[in-house]
């Protein structure tokens, strides 16, 4: 009886382990390091640009804003590794899905690349690199549902199934 | 996900030529949502006004519904999925306008619940309004998601 308990519930059980796993190692230890690498790092490379009369930049803790003269909102980039990453990726460690979880570190290494160069680019009036970061701000939030999408799909056909055969 | 990738390309290139540019889609979605919550807080009881995009509770905080708070961008990332997998275009279409319509409803509740946000916690305004969409958009995203992807399997079998 307990085994078959077990059994029906394991893929709940893991994916509740592999969340709170992965969201206290954010809090407690990523978090704070992204805003660390932020804040000593990436802000004043940027913010120096900022003594330029057409350029504005401002940042927060996980995030870059620029804005230019003849822009009516400011572009910019967040620092990548954050909860969009940890969460979709707990999720498909819970499933076992190798594949899908390398592609989700490899896009959040190029979001350490691409992003912040395009950044660059548009501080330096390169308007395409504008609309460049407009593209990823939507393509993050597009991944994020997707990655979140497969993996819970996958865990619910796996609870199906354990409750079919148990 | 190639394909579903490539319009989130394609939709926000639309977007910053046309769209953005000429305003008018961005301003009707967050003045009319503003206007709607404010009926209904009114119905309720609360001494509320609107401005434009601005609403007010009497005595508290306003809230702005900015372009990046219409949900402009969650409707197309919500139909791009649809669009991207294969299925019955006549339910594609149905699951589109229907999904659309549905986000539309849903901001205007969380709309008001920013604003009733400003009278009872105020205090984690920023928190809440950070996590909406998980409360607000992201459920009902996933969970239509789903039955597409359910409805798109049973066409391909049959």
């Amino acid at each position: 009886m307990d085994i078959i308990k077990r059994k029906k519930y394991q893929i709940v059980n893991r994916t509740i382990c592999s969340i709170v796993f992965f969201l206290t190692c954010y809090f407690v230890l990523i978090r704070p390091l992204r805003v660390y690498v932020n804040k000593n790092y990436i802000a004043p490379f940027y913010l120096s640009f900022d003594q330029d009369q057409n350029t504005s930049v401002s940042s927060t803790d996980r995030r870059i804003n620029i804005l230019l003269e003849g822009y009516s909102s400011p572009r910019g980039f967040g620092i990548p590794f954050g909860g969009y990453f940890w969460l979709p990726l707990s999720l498909f460690i819970a499933t076992r899905q190798k594949m899908a979880s390398k592609i989700l570190i490899l896009y959040h290494l190029l979001l350490g690349i691409i992003p912040p160069y395009l950044a660059f680019l548009f501080i330096n009036n390169i308007n395409w690199a504008g609309k460049g970061l407009k593209v990823n701000e939507t393509l993050f939030q597009g991944v994020f549902l997707i990655s979140l999408f497969i993996s819970l799909r996958t865990i619910f056909e796996i609870f199906k199934k354990d409750n079919k055969y148990s | 996900m190639i394909k579903a990738v490539l319009f989130y390309i394609f939709w926000q290139i639309l977007y910053d030529l046309f769209i953005y540019t000429d305003g008018r889609l961005d301003q009707f979605l967050a003045v009319s949502v503003a206007f709607i919550a404010k009926f209904f807080l009114s119905f309720f009881g609360w001494d509320i006004s609107v401005l434009g995009r601005l609403i007010v509770i009497d005595g508290y905080r306003g809230v702005e519904v900015l372009n990046e708070c219409n949900a402009l961008t969650l409707m197309a990332l919500y139909s791009g999925f649809i669009i991207s997998f294969q299925g019955p275009n006549k339910d594609r279409a149905l699951f589109i306008l229907g999904g659309i319509g549905i986000i539309y409803i849903l901001n205007i509740f969380r709309i008001i619940a920013f604003s009733l946000a400003t009278v009872y916690f105020q205090k984690y305004w920023n928190l809440f309004h950070e996590f909406s969409a998980f409360i607000f958009f992201y459920p009902f995203i996933l969970t239509l998601w789903y039955q597409w992807t359910l409805l798109s399997e049973k066409n391909i079998k049959s």
